[in-house]
């Protein structure tokens, strides 16, 4: 035990000097989220509000009675710049530099509604203009409105009239259940991805790394057992992983904090979830995930001549341990027997099923015990490749 | 060393590029030796001759195919550790820690080989002292230079004051002056008794130290014996020559 704390001191003193990792380790996990949810709070809800108050210039086009929609477009609350055209032939290409939006009406569009039936409004739009779009979509709407309660004042008749039915929608969810379902396809993500992140550099840096500087054949002579040389090692790439996901919770859970814009029954169930139990199932899973992870990538590792060819192996991995993840956020897939058996997969369905506070425990023991048995398969795979004399050959 | 073979199993594509049939290539055949305390045992022989992977079986990095390593009694191949822990590698191509400091990496070894503390300090600040390393005993590895870095690993590889030393190409690339520090350091350690096995392409090195030689060519050995029986039948004037002589002739 003794000579495995040596090699794991001494792997982790190495690690965090190294600055590619710690940036990984720390820097990325702890930034990234309320770096994202500050940009999107502040820079996005800023940029928002600065279109939607924005003086729109909208063409207009009628060749005849238009039943009071120019006046309800020229109201002060939609803040349009109204700008009358000939015709409609060369509106399209002023859109959106010269006019961000052309509404026209046909020349029997008055006609076509004095005789109740539908009268068509035309509206020019360009896509990418989002909020543009829906403030003079909204104004069409409002005008439609006042049109269906005129026509219904002057049949004699009330909204309620041609309503039949008022539906009603209770969610007897909780708010947990409903965010967890919501929330708990997110989350699996952050562990995956950190956890993969922080396994990966910190497994070419122990191996390739170690190949590449010369250091490993200097390993091999010390009067140390190989098996805790690498334990030693891969209990540094398992710390490392778990901690880059514990740094990228920590983040997420901070710049929720500093965000003011989530409601608050939302940062109830997100401040909630940090319960014991919860951090402890999620330790133990996170730590099944980056002891499979540090078992895939330590062979893969030690088989390449140099860093830059490990990063070359390991990386496109990420995309296959992000499919199970996807999957898991499909409507459908649900954690049982079968689920919990899958990689990756059990973690997304079980992370949401904690979140939501339906996690089965047989079923999560089942994820977990499927989890370990990979695990060990993985360092089991890992101490024949390490032992294996082609590492020096191939370095 | 007795009756040491190493063969390596060829892939498809490396017997492709030697243009053989053979499944494996014998890179070290029927080698053996005997190397003694209180002397300096030098293996020659011309790059890709075998000494590298004769060394590498002694330090078991690599598994002999035959044969059977000893070193201080103990038989590598059923107490590797007890062996390993008699016996300090250096190479010239020996890597070691850029983010750590020659102190750091230094007492990491130690505890490796534990090391008594008691024997610790006053070991590596005689060692320090006499390879001049006080200096730069602080700074990041990967900031010194190549001679500073050989003596960081020659520490690394006495700190546990094995009984057997290997050295391989110790004074590759190295300028003139730190290599003479090592040679005076090898002589030092066979004064001090200790079994030391050398090797070198540089000649000059091995007239300095050598008491005892080994010449192997082409994974065979062509000459072992004492330096002194070496040079009473040399057929030629200098050592060089005769060494190249001996591996010209070898079938």
């Amino acid at each position: 035990m003794k000579d495995i704390l040596t090699i794991a001191k001494k792997e982790i003193l190495d690690t965090v000097r190294d600055k590619r990792t710690l940036a990984i380790m720390v820097l990325i996990p702890l930034l990234l989220f309320p770096s994202i949810l500050w940009v999107t709070a502040t820079v996005g809800a800023s940029t928002a509000k600065k279109e939607s108050q924005r003086k729109l210039k909208v063409g207009y086009f009628t060749s005849g009675e238009d039943k009071g929609l120019r006046h309800l477009l020229e109201s002060p609350l939609n803040n349009f710049d109204l700008i009358a055209l000939d015709d409609t032939a060369g509106a399209r290409a002023l859109i959106p530099d010269s006019l961000q939006a052309v509404i026209a009406l046909p020349a029997d569009f008055s006609a076509q509604l004095g005789d109740t039936l539908t009268g068509e409004v035309v509206m020019l739009y360009d896509q990418t203009e989002d909020i543009t779009r829906n403030r003079v979509k909204g104004a069409l709407q409002a005008f439609q409105t006042q049109l269906e309660q005129e026509r219904w004042a002057s049949l004699g008749l009330s909204a309620a009239n041609v309503k039949p039915l008022k539906i009603v929608q209770e969610n007897v969810a909780t708010a947990k259940e409903t965010i967890g379902k919501l929330a708990g396809g997110f989350l699996p993500y952050i562990i995956i991805i950190f956890a993969f992140l922080g396994c990966m550099y910190t497994a070419i840096d122990l191996f390739a790394g170690e190949k590449e500087r010369g250091s490993f054949e200097t390993i091999l002579t010390v009067p140390v057992e190989r098996w805790k040389i690498l334990v030693g090692k891969m209990s540094v790439i398992v710390l490392v992983g778990m901690t880059t996901t514990l740094l990228g919770f920590l983040g997420l859970f901070l710049g929720l904090q500093v965000v003011d814009t989530l409601p608050d029954r939302i940062l109830e169930v997100v401040n909630g979830l940090l319960s014991p139990g919860f951090i402890l199932t999620m330790m133990g899973l996170l730590l099944l995930l980056t002891t499979l992870f540090a078992g895939i990538m330590t062979p893969l590792s030690l088989n390449a001549r140099s860093y830059k060819e490990a990063q070359g192996t390991i990386t496109p991995l990420n995309f296959v341990v992000i499919i199970p993840a996807i999957i898991g956020l499909m409507p459908g897939i649900e954690l049982n027997v079968g689920t919990a058996l899958i990689p990756v997969l059990n973690i997304t369905l079980c992370t949401k099923e904690l979140i939501a506070g339906t996690l089965d425990p047989l079923l999560l023991l089942l994820a977990a015990g499927s989890l370990l048995a990979l695990a060990v398969l993985s360092v089991v795979i890992s101490f024949r490749r390490f032992g294996h004399e082609s590492n020096v050959l191939r370095s | 060393m007795q009756d040491l073979v190493k063969e390596f199993s060829l892939t498809k594509k490396q017997r492709k590029d030697l243009q053989t049939d053979a499944k494996s290539v014998r890179v070290v055949d029927d080698v053996s030796f005997q190397c003694v305390p209180g002397r300096v045992f030098t293996l020659l022989g011309p790059n890709g001759a075998g000494k590298t992977t004769t060394l590498r079986m002694i330090a078991s990095i690599l598994k002999p195919t035959q044969g059977k390593v000893t070193v201080a009694g103990h038989d590598m191949a059923r107490e590797p550790l007890a062996a390993l822990a008699k016996m300090g590698f250096l190479t010239g191509s020996t890597g070691l820690y850029d983010r750590l400091s020659p102190n750091e990496i230094v007492g990491y070894f130690a505890n490796l080989y534990h090391v008594p503390a008691s024997d610790f300090k006053p070991r590596r600040d005689a060692m320090y002292e006499l390879l001049g390393m006080n200096d730069f005993a602080n700074k990041r590895f990967g900031t010194l230079s190549t001679g500073m870095k050989q003596k960081v690993s020659i520490v690394r590889a006495l700190i546990h004051d094995p009984e057997v030393i290997v050295f391989d190409e110790p004074t590759s690339g190295l300028d003139i002056i730190t290599a003479s520090h090592i040679i005076d350091l090898i002589r030092d350690l066979k004064g001090k008794g200790k079994t030391i096995i050398f090797s070198s392409h540089i000649m000059a090195e091995v007239e300095l130290l050598c008491d005892d030689l080994a010449i192997i060519h082409k994974g065979k050995l062509q000459f072992t014996g004492s330096m002194d029986d070496f040079r009473a039948n040399m057929q030629t004037e200098s050592l060089a020559q005769e060494f190249i002589r001996i591996v010209q002739a070898a079938p």
